[in-house]
C-alpha cells in the first residue's frame, strides 16, 4: 500500500488532482472547497457566487415571492432535466424534450377544452409519450444511430404531428384549476407552504437521487454509459435500460409540458423550444460528461440553478435573450474545459 | 538467503558482460532521476525514485502491482509531471510538459493501455501524431514502405496495412503502439508492460528488435515488465520498485531471480512463499478425479468453415488450460463456450442437474450468452481497457455489475451484502486502493486486473473461462490468484484457462489442450506437461499427429 501523505496544512488535504503546486493555508473557503473537491465543487461554488450577485444586483431579490418565482422556473427546467440527464448519462441525449414538451401543452389545452375528464387527458398524454420514448431508444439501437439524429427527427415528426392535428389553431382552453396553481409562485400545496410543481420537482429529484445510487438500475445506467462493451460482457440488460431512460425522459418531458401549459398559458407547440438548449445547458455546467457513465442528477439540479439564477441576473440586469444567451454559451464552453481537464490523457493509459 | 534491502550497482562498470556489454562507453548515463516523487491525492506513487540508464543499454523496471513504475513512465514521457525530482537527459536537466515534449528531446513511450483509433486502419495507427493538420506528413505509399520493416519485424508483416485497427487482435494492436514508436527517431524508448498480450512468439521477436536497436550503443531502452524470464533474458540491469522507491539496481546474472522478487516485495509473506517455491512457487495441480460429472461438453465443433472438428470435455472442478499461438482461433474456442460467440457447426453443451443444456439454442448471440450465464459460465476478457472495466465507475460498482440480480432484492441493492462481498474480494484478491470507492482508473493496471478477475468470481460461475486472465498481474499476486483459483476448482467451479504465460499453464492445468489453426490439436496431461512439450505444440512440431477425436 500507498504510504500516505502528510499534508503541510494539517486538516487540509490536497486537491486530488488539479494543479501540483506547493500546499498553503487555503485563503478562503471557496479554494479549500476547490482543493478537496477538485472540479466536483465548482457547480456549487457558482451556484452560490450567482445567488449572492443576484441578491447585491438585484433590488427585492431576497423576497419570498421573488426567491419562490425563480425556484418555479427551476422546477420546470429541472423536470425537463431528467430525461436529459439519464440520457446523457447512457452516452446519448434527447433532442426530442422540447416537441415533447410542446405536445403534452397542446394536448392537454386543446383536450380540455373539448370537455375532456383530466385523468383521461393524463393518461392519453401518458401513453403517447411511453410511444414516443421507446420509439427513440429502440431506433437508435436498431439503427445504430446516434440518439442525436434519431430524437432530433422523431422530435420533430411529433411537433410536425401536432401542428396537424390541431391545424394550427389557436386553442384556449381552461385547464383544472389546481393545475394553474401548481406553478403559482405563491400557492401551497395540501399544507406545504410551497408551490406544487417545486414540491414535484424536490420529490422526484429525491426518488432520483436516491435510485441512482441504490437501485440495480442505477448502477446499470452509469456502467452501460461508462463502457458499453463491458456491460454487455456482464450481461446487463442493455436495451432496458435504454428504453427506461428514454421513456422516463418522454414522460416528464410531456408532464412537464402540461405544466408548462399552466405557466405560459398560450398553447403552442413551440413554446418549450428554449428547452433544447437549456437542458443541455444545465446537464453540461451541472458537470455530467457528454460521454456517459458520469454526473448524475444531483449535479443537473446545480446546473439548473446556474442557468436560471444566470437567467435572472441578467434578465434583471436589462440585458436581452440573445445576451443571456451568449454568456451562458461562454459559460459551458469555460466549464467544459474546466470539467475536460479532468479526464485528461494521463488517466486513461 | 536474507538480501540487503538496497542493493545496488553503480553504473559505472557498465552493464554486465554477460550477453554483451552495450557499445557505448561506460559509465555514460543516458538518463538519470533523481529523487522523483510525485503524489496522487494521499496516495505516494513516487516516492525519491531514482533510476539511471546507461547508453546502449536494455534496462528492466520491475516492482509489484502499484509500486509506482507506471507512474515513473508517465513522468519520464512528459503525460504528467513530477512533485519533485530531477531527470536528465543526455546531462540536461529536462521536465516535460506533454508527451510531444518529450518526444522532441527523444523519449517515445508505449503505455500499459493500448492507445489505438480502433476505427483508422493500421498505417493510420502507426504514424499517428506525425501528421499536419491539412496535410499527410508522407504519402501513404513513403508511409508503408517506412513501417513495413518495422512491422515485419515485430511479425506483423502478413497485416494488411489498411485493416481496420479494430480487427486486430490485442497483441496485434500492442505490436501496433511498439511500432508506433519504433518508426520515430529515438533515444530512449519507454517500454510499459508492453509484452503483457504477447505470444512467446511475439516476445521473442520483440526482444530481438530492441536488442538490435539498442546495439549500436547510442540508444537505450527502458522496459516495464513482469515477465521474469524477459527480465532475466534480455535486460543488462534491473531497477527494482517498491512502495515508490527504488530498492535496488541490479546487473542481469549477478543476482538470481529469487533474490529480485524477494527484493519486489520486501518483508511481505507473499515473497517468501514465492521464493520458497522457486521462481513461480510449485505447481498446483490435481489430477482430474475420474468419478467427476462432466460439467461442459464440446463435441464436434469446428470454429472456421474448413478446419478441423474436435471434442473437449471439462468435469466439474476440472481444469483445462488452453495453449497457443496469437491468432489461432483460441479466442474465438472461449467465447464460443461462453455463448458470446457461435462455432461454424457442432454443439456445446453444459451439464445441469443431469440434463444437458445447448448453449447455442439460439441464433441470437446475445440470448446464447444469457444461457451460458444462466447456467453458470461466465467469461472474463483479457482487454481489460475496452472490454472490462468501467472508468469513471468506482472499484465497488467495477466489482458488482454482473452480479447485481442476486446483490439487490425488488431492484433495490443491499447495501450491506454488497460491502461485505465486496471487502471479501478486495482481500481475497489482494487489490491496492485506497478504497472501495476510488475510481478504477486510480488503480494500477494490475490492480484493475485483479477487479475485473473479481468481478466474474463474485458471480460465483460454475464454469470460469479466463482469457489471459493475468495480463499484468505482478508475480508474487499472480501466485495468489492461481492459488484461489485453484481451491475455488477444488470447491467445484470447472475452470478454462487460456494463457499466454505458459509457466502459469504449468502451475494450474493437468490438462492442457494445444489449440493450432482453429482446432484443438493436442490434449497434454502428466508427463507430456513441459515447457517445450507445449511450445513445440503450438508451432505444430509434434511426432504426435494422433489428432484429439
Ligand atoms: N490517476 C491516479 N489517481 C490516483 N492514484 C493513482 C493514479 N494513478 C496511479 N495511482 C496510484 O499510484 C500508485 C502507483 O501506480 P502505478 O500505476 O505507477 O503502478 P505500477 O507499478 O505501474 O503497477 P502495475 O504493475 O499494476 O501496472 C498506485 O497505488 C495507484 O493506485
Ligand atoms: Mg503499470
Amino acid at each position: 500500500m500507498a504510504s500516505l501523505h502528510t499534508s503541510p496544512a494539517p486538516g487540509v488535504e490536497p486537491a486530488d488532482r488539479g494543479s501540483q503546486q506547493t500546499l498553503r493555508p487555503p485563503a478562503n473557503p471557496a479554494v479549500l472547497l476547490l482543493r478537496r473537491h477538485g472540479v466536483d465543487s465548482v457547480p456549487w461554488l457558482l451556484v452560490i457566487a450567482l445567488f449572492v450577485a443576484t441578491a447585491v444586483s438585484l433590488d427585492g431579490f431576497l423576497t419570498r415571492p421573488s426567491i419562490l418565482s425563480v425556484l418555479v422556473i427551476s422546477s420546470l427546467l429541472g423536470l425537463a432535466c431528467v430525461g436529459q440527464t439519464l440520457t446523457v448519462m447512457l452516452g446519448g441525449v434527447d433532442l426530442s424534450i422540447p416537441a415533447l414538451m410542446g405536445m403534452g401543452n397542446v394536448i392537454s389545452i386543446m383536450l380540455a377544452q373539448d370537455g375532456w375528464p383530466f385523468i383521461a387527458i393524463v393518461l392519453l398524454v401518458g401513453a403517447a409519450a411511453v410511444a414516443i420514448g421507446t420509439l427513440n431508444a429502440v431506433l437508435s439501437r436498431a439503427l445504430k444511430v446516434h440518439p442525436l439524429i434519431v430524437t432530433l427527427a422523431i422530435g420533430s415528426i411529433v411537433a410536425g404531428v401536432v401542428l396537424t392535428v390541431t391545424h394550427g389553431a389557436s386553442v384556449n382552453g381552461t385547464l383544472p384549476e389546481w393545475l394553474t396553481t401548481a406553478v403559482s409562485p405563491v400557492a401551497h400545496t395540501w399544507f406545504i407552504p410551497l408551490p406544487g410543481v417545486l414540491v414535484a420537482w424536490i420529490v422526484i429529484g429525491a426518488i432520483l437521487l436516491w435510485a441512482q445510487r441504490g437501485t440495480r438500475m442505477g448502477r446499470l445506467l452509469y456502467a452501460v454509459g461508462s463502457n458499453p462493451v463491458a456491460a454487455r460482457l456482464s450481461l446487463a440488460p442493455e436495451s432496458v435500460v435504454w428504453i427506461g431512460a428514454y421513456v422516463i425522459s418522454a414522460l416528464i418531458a410531456a408532464y412537464t409540458g402540461m405544466l408548462l401549459a399552466a405557466y405560459s398559458g398560450a398553447p403552442s407547440v413551440t413554446v418549450a423550444d428554449p428547452y433544447l438548449f437549456m437542458t443541455i445547458a444545465a446537464v453540461v455546467v451541472g458537470g455530467t460528461s457528454l460521454l456517459g457513465g458520469s454526473g448524475g442528477y444531483g449535479r443537473t439540479i446545480l446546473g439548473v440553478l446556474v442557468v436560471e439564477l444566470l437567467t435572472t441576473l441578467l434578465l434583471g440586469l436589462g440585458y436581452s435573450t440573445y445576451v443571456q444567451g451568449m454568456i451562458l454559451g461562454i459559460m459551458i464552453v469555460l466549464l467544459v474545459s474546466i470539467y475536460g481537464r479532468d479526464q485528461h490523457v494521463s488517466r486513461r493509459v | 538467503m536474507p538480501v540487503s534491502r538496497e542493493t545496488f550497482v553503480s553504473a559505472d562498470a557498465g552493464p554486465a558482460a554477460v550477453g554483451g556489454p552495450p557499445a557505448g562507453a561506460a559509465g555514460d548515463a543516458l538518463l538519470r532521476v533523481e529523487s522523483l516523487s510525485k503524489s496522487y491525492g494521499e496516495t505516494q506513487a513516487l516516492d525519491a525514485a531514482r533510476l539511471e540508464v546507461a547508453r546502449g543499454e536494455i534496462h528492466a523496471l520491475v516492482g509489484e502491482n502499484g509500486s509506482g513504475k507506471s507512474s515513473l513512465v508517465k513522468v519520464l514521457s512528459g503525460v504528467t509531471g513530477q512533485d519533485e525530482g530531477i531527470a536528465t537527459l543526455d546531462g540536461t536537466a529536462v521536465r516535460f510538459r506533454s508527451p510531444a515534449d518529450a518526444q522532441r528531446a527523444g523519449i517515445m513511450a508505449v503505455f500499459q493501455e493500448t492507445l489505438v483509433a480502433s476505427e483508422l486502419s493500421v498505417l493510420d495507427n502507426v504514424f499517428m501524431g506525425q501528421d499536419r493538420l491539412f496535410r499527410r506528413g508522407r504519402s501513404r505509399a513513403a508511409e508503408a514502405e517506412a513501417s513495413s520493416d518495422v512491422l515485419s519485424q515485430l511479425g506483423l508483416g502478413d497485416v494488411d496495412v489498411r485493416r481496420p485497427m479494430w480487427s486486430l487482435t490485442l497483441a496485434q494492436q500492442q505490436l501496433v503502439t511498439i511500432a508506433r514508436a519504433l518508426v520515430q527517431s529515438w533515444k530512449l524508448l519507454l517500454l510499459d508492460e508492453a509484452t503483457s498480450a504477447l505470444d512467446v512468439d511475439g516476445r521473442d521477436r520483440l526482444l530481438e528488435v530492441l536488442r538490435e536497436a539498442v546495439g549500436d550503443g547510442q540508444r537505450s531502452v527502458l522496459f516495464v515488465t513482469h515477465r521474469m524470464d524477459e527480465v532475466m533474458q534480455s535486460s543488462h540491469r534491473i531497477t527494482v520498485l517498491r512502495g515508490g522507491r527504488t530498492v535496488g539496481v541490479v546487473r542481469r546474472g549477478e543476482v538470481a531471480l529469487d533474490q529480485v522478487l524477494s527484493m519486489m516485495a520486501g518483508e511481505s509473506g507473499t515473497a517468501a512463499a514465492v521464493v520458497a517455491g522457486g521462481a513461480s512457487g510449485g505447481p498446483l495441480r490435481v489430477a482430474r478425479r475420474s468419478d467427476a460429472a462432466a460439467v461442459l461438453r464440446l463435441s464436434d465443433v469446428v470454429l472456421q468453415p474448413g478446419r478441423v472438428p474436435f471434442d473437449l470435455l471439462l468435469p466439474e472442478g476440472g481444469v483445462l488450460g488452453v495453449a497457443a499461438l496469437e491468432g489461432h482461433g483460441q479466442v474465438d474456442l472461449l467465447r464460443c463456450v461462453a455463448g458470446i460467440s457461435s462455432p461454424q457447426s457442432g454443439a456445446v453443451t453444459v451439464v445441469r442437474d443431469g440434463r444437458e443444456v445447448d448453449i447455442h439454442h439460439s441464433r441470437v448471440s446475445r440470448h446464447n450468452a444469457k444461457q451460458a450465464f444462466r447456467n453458470g459460465i461466465v467469461y472474463v476478457p483479457s482487454d481489460r481497457k475496452s472490454e472490462g472495466i468501467f472508468p469513471g465507475l468506482s472499484v465497488l460498482d467495477n466489482l458488482i455489475v454482473p452480479s447485481l440480480p442476486r446483490l439487490s432484492r425488488a431492484g433495490v441493492l443491499r447495501r450491506r451484502k454488497i460491502a461485505d462481498e465486496v471487502g471479501d474480494a478486495v482481500r481475497d484478491l489482494g487489490v491496492k486502493t485506497a478504497s472501495t470507492r476510488s475510481k478504477i482508473e486510480t488503480l494500477s493496471g494490475g490492480n484493475q486486473q485483479k477487479v475485473v478477475m473479481g468481478r466474474w468470481l463474485l458471480t460465483t460461475p460454475r464454469v470460469l473461462v479466463l482469457n489471459d486472465p493475468m495480463r499484468g498481474v505482478d508475480p508474487g499476486a499472480r501466485r495468489d490468484l492461481l492459488e484461489l483459483l485453484h481451491e475455488a476448482s477444488s470447491r467445484g467451479m470447472a475452470i478454462l484457462l487460456f494463457s499466454t504465460e505458459l509457466e502459469e499453464l504449468l502451475t494450474l492445468c493437468p490438462e492442457i489442450a494445444i489449440v493450432r489453426d482453429h482446432s484443438v490439436t493436442q490434449v497434454l496431461s502428466g508427463e507430456e506437461l513441459t515447457l517445450d512439450g507445449l511450445i513445440a505444440g503450438m508451432f505444430g512440431q509434434t511426432t504426435k499427429t494422433e489428432a484429439v477425436r
